[in-house]
């Protein structure tokens, strides 16, 4: 008896620490309002290169986060945001929305590569990549011919030739995975944060696989130009 | 800099690209994707086993070295080189202040490398 009364005593306390564990749906929208709202305040639009020492871009680097682990139960909210007054917050919903690639919000995306703001429809262009090719490509490329903006160009042409498979799962997961207390590590002097990335044939490089063989001179381009 | 690679392999230096974007998206810029107009995106070259381009897709490496987000609508990097040294350690950098065309010429970088050889560093 005293048996029975002590596995029962477990399974309770076992399902009380699941549950503390697991937000709620409310919760997670909460999560997700609060994470919109954040962003809002503390991201700058930058016109070109970010003024260098503004730290904001974390802000949309939290954001993604919070939003990639609320998964789904952040659609709706994102889906009303696409309609924000303001073009960053947009902008924002769109790339959260490709990553998530609900093809329930591809309506969605699509009037927004008609949105006022250039950076928007780049987004949206982005975001709607993650679909796959994007098609017809006869509706999409009038479009593309009438757009002023090269950049918003650029990833229509891709959107619209994409010849892989897009792989949105792999994306968020790696932001599920990612430790916000990493960002901004790398300086001088420092070790250089670790990392392990694809080359576009697959093939994996690690930063650990030239300690001890290797200098390394490390490059970041903002874009494939 | 890609030029310059000959003279990275004489110093037994490594150059490795990092782009903020998808395999695919790098691939076919570098196969000539093409905007309406006719203007051909100038590409790095991917398959340069000399100098690899890696893919960061979630830029979460580029957010790690404090550049993600920061420039073309916020799905670029800012344009950033690090020179690590064999025991992982940063010991130079260039960080783009002005615009994405701002970075080091090819023998500031060289220099910096070169430099490794005559300090020791004590950490």
């Amino acid at each position: 008896m005293k048996r029975l009364a002590g596995i029962f005593i477990l399974s309770v306390a076992s399902a009380a620490v699941v549950f503390a564990q697991e937000p709620s749906t409310g919760d997670r929208e909460q999560e997700v309002h609060k994470a919109l709202a954040t962003f809002e305040r503390n991201w700058k639009q930058p016109r070109g290169l970010m003024p260098f020492g503004d730290l904001s871009w974390k802000a949309r680097m939290e954001a993604i986060s919070v939003l990639i682990k609320a998964d789904k139960t952040a659609v709706p909210a994102l889906l009303a945001a696409l309609k924000s007054e303001k073009a960053s917050t947009r902008g924002l919903a769109a790339q959260v929305l490709g990553l998530i690639a609900d093809k329930n919000t591809q309506p969605a995306l699509l009037s927004l590569l008609k949105d006022r703001d250039n950076c928007v429809r780049m987004l949206a262009a982005q975001a709607l990549s993650q679909f796959g090719r994007l098609e017809p490509a006869e509706q999409y490329r009038p479009m593309v011919e009438k757009e002023q903006s090269w950049l918003v160009q650029a990833h229509m042409s891709f959107a619209l030739q994409r010849d892989d498979a897009p792989n949105p799962k792999a994306i968020r997961q790696a932001i599920l995975e990612y430790d916000l207390a990493s960002m901004d590590t790398a300086a001088v002097s420092k070790p250089a944060p670790e990392f392990q990335l694809p080359d576009t044939s697959g093939k994996v490089y690690r930063l650990s696989d030239f300690r001890g063989k290797k200098v390394v001179a490390l490059v970041f381009l903002a874009a494939d130009l | 800099m890609r030029d310059a690679q000959p003279q990275f392999a004489r110093r037994n230096a490594q150059l490795l690209i990092i782009l903020a974007q998808e395999p695919g998206h790098i691939r076919q810029a570098a196969a000539g994707l093409t905007i309406p107009g006719g203007q051909a995106l100038r590409a790095v070259k991917p398959g340069d086993p000399l100098c690899p381009v890696l893919a960061d897709s979630a830029a979460t490496v580029s957010a790690s070295y404090g550049l993600a987000f920061q420039e073309f609508c916020a799905t670029g990097n800012r344009p950033a080189t690090f020179v690590i040294d064999q025991a992982g350690v940063i010991r130079w950098e260039y960080r783009a202040k002005e615009n994405a065309a701002d970075r080091p010429a090819a023998d500031d970088v060289l220099a910096a490398i070169d430099a490794l050889k005559t300090k020791q560093h004590v950490d």
